[in-house]
């Protein structure tokens, strides 16, 4: 199943939080949903679930979701970590979200060991911890088993053992032919998880396109050459037209990811080489550049 | 439609406040039934009458009042908690078409303000019965069936009122409240201090107006001349006060139907 959104738009009054947003989730891979605090995420993951009122559509295989049914078998989604009755037990509160796809209840018993939750079944989850409530709220996502997982945020408050088993659960989920589209802070852990990337700033699209071709639009990817002529490879560098930096006594930090380039350019100038290697900018790096700017809620800086 | 109330079962049925209330609705009218009843007249040693003879209507009906605030607290729950807690955007992530989603509330509302009110007179009759009644109550000055349909309906559109008044303000405070403080405070209140000024005022007011249902208009009385007093008013009695509450009713449904559907979840 494809899920095309189309023009999405919200504003809260003179403030456009989402503007005219589109791109398209394809299934067999987990697609991240990165953006500064107030880039407008979980109000475009509402208003594709129809919970906001704004501008334009989202289409799940072509419609919307009012015409599909049941929905639940089409998208599970987990928004926020505590929505729940703090009085209903977990087993009752995962018993109450199966009935539009008439989920049977062994499935909810088998939801609930799978997210670790059995042995609190019959507890009340006011008292859970945000890890457990995260569980929870994963557990009534993939109850129905959706064609399409949104889940914002569902690594906080999760412990690294948790983070490792969502991060599995998730690209296992994906490799199945499923969608599966998370929005996490935790862009290391991003990087581990997501195969394509939607990026939004300032409720705009910066990117949609797979995680190694938005890291490679850092400027921070660059080639690091140590020679025995450090004056003469940064002339014949220079006349290639390559920027060049100096690092350390004998080193280049050159703005290219071609090291075949660098390693004949010194070849040709007669230079030896103690070291040639490629830097890649990590997906926080490259996340970092590419969204300065666009922070909403910027802090003041240190003093 | 059938998925959605099976889903609004389901979750009144799995919170405990529900059983509170129900529980409450057999306690609380039983203890009411008991206080306010007396089926003969209470004489002093002198011989001197000095308690009334409490008939079935009263001492069955009193306790609907108390029965129909623990209805708004059921009703105003149904849609205040799911704002509260955030549940509504999961359920309306799972039925996506908003309409159903709200009659079934206003169903579940009504079918569960009805059950609370006939627990209620069940458990007044039975207390009656225990206090020495005659059961089969004498029929000639026992409620008919008119006053318990008349009875069970005022819980529910009690109910019903809490229920969209809660869903305007997505507060389950505002649905129990207003219509307390409204009905049995503030209502008496505008109506003394407006007086004969403006007697439409006090004739519109919703909750007294609801109170009015089980009167009957003087003009059916026996002995009644609106001759003999030319200053003669009476605010809308019987059907008519139902309908004033009524209009009340579809203004507070038509607010909450347009909240329910257009504003963000």
């Amino acid at each position: 199943m494809d899920v095309e959104a189309i023009g999405l738009g919200k504003s809260y009054g003179d403030v456009r939080a989402v503007d005219d947003l589109a791109f398209t989730l394809r299934p067999g891979m987990v697609t991240g949903f990165l953006g500064p605090n107030g880039a407008g995420k979980s109000t475009t993951m509402r208003l594709m679930l129809g919970l906001d009122r704004g501008d334009g559509r989202t289409l799940w295989d072509g419609r919307t979701l009012v015409e599909q049914a049941p929905v639940t078998k089409v998208v599970g989604a987990h928004l926020d970590a505590r929505f729940f009755h703090p009085s209903r037990t977990a087993r009752n509160h995962l018993r109450m979200l199966a009935t539009e796809a008439k989920v049977p209840q062994q499935r909810v018993d088998e939801v609930l060991t799978l997210v670790g939750l059995d042995s609190v079944a019959g507890k009340r989850p006011g008292g859970f911890s945000l890890g457990m409530a995260q569980r929870l709220g994963l557990a009534g996502a993939i109850l129905a088993e959706p064609q399409v997982l949104l889940l914002d945020e569902p690594a906080n408050g999760l412990d690294p053992q948790s983070i490792q088993w969502l991060r599995d659960f998730l690209r296992h989920y994906a490799q199945q032919g499923n969608v599966v589209f998370v929005s996490s802070h935790l862009l290391s852990e991003m990087q581990l998880m997501a195969e394509h990337l939607v990026v939004i700033a300032k409720g705009r699209l910066v990117a949609d396109e797979t995680l190694e071709a938005f890291v490679a639009r850092s400027t921070r990817n660059d080639v690091l050459v140590r020679t025995t002529d450090v004056a003469a490879l940064e002339t014949a560098l220079v006349s290639q037209g390559l920027a060049v930096v100096r690092e350390g006594d004998d080193g280049l930090a050159v703005a290219t990811s071609d090291t075949d380039l660098v390693g004949d350019t010194a070849f040709r100038a007669g230079v030896g080489v103690r070291e040639l290697s490629r830097r890649s900018a990590s997906l926080e790096e490259a996340f970092l550049e590419l969204t300065s700017g666009d922070q909403q809620y910027a802090t003041g800086g240190g003093q | 439609m059938a998925h959605s109330l099976t889903y609004e079962r389901v979750r009144i049925t799995t919170v405990r406040s529900t059983w509170i209330s129900l529980a409450l609705a057999v306690l609380l009218p039983m203890a009411l039934a008991a206080l306010a009843s007396s089926p003969n007249p209470v004489y002093d040693e002198q011989g001197n009458q000095i308690g009334e003879q409490i008939d079935w209507t009263q001492g069955i009906g009193a306790p609907l009042v108390i029965t129909a605030v623990i209805a708004s607290v059921i009703a105003a729950q149904a849609i205040g908690q799911e704002y509260r807690f955030g549940v509504i955007r999961l359920t309306l992530t799972a039925f996506p078409r908003r309409i159903d989603v709200l009659l079934s509330k206003i169903l579940v509302v009504a079918a569960a303000s009805a059950v609370l009110a006939l627990v209620s007179l069940a458990s007044a009759w039975a207390v009656l019965a225990l206090r020495g009644y005659p059961t089969p109550p004498d029929y000639a000055v026992a409620p008919d069936a008119g006053f318990y349909i008349r009875g069970v309906l005022s819980v529910v559109l009690w109910g019903l009122s809490a229920f969209a008044l809660a869903g305007i303000t997505r507060q389950t405070a505002v649905g129990i409240a207003v219509p307390i403080i409204s009905g049995l405070i503030v209502e008496q209140i505008v109506a003394a201090l407006v007086g004969s000024r403006a007697q439409w005022l006090a004739d519109i007011l919703p909750w007294s107006a609801l109170a009015r249902w089980g009167q009957t208009p003087a003009a059916a009385q026996p002995g009644f001349d609106p001759a003999m007093d030319p200053t003669f008013h009476e605010p809308p009695v019987g059907w008519g006060g139902v309908g004033v509450f009524a209009v009340w009713l579809a203004v507070f449904m038509a607010l909450q139907i347009w909240s329910f559907l257009r504003r963000d979840a």
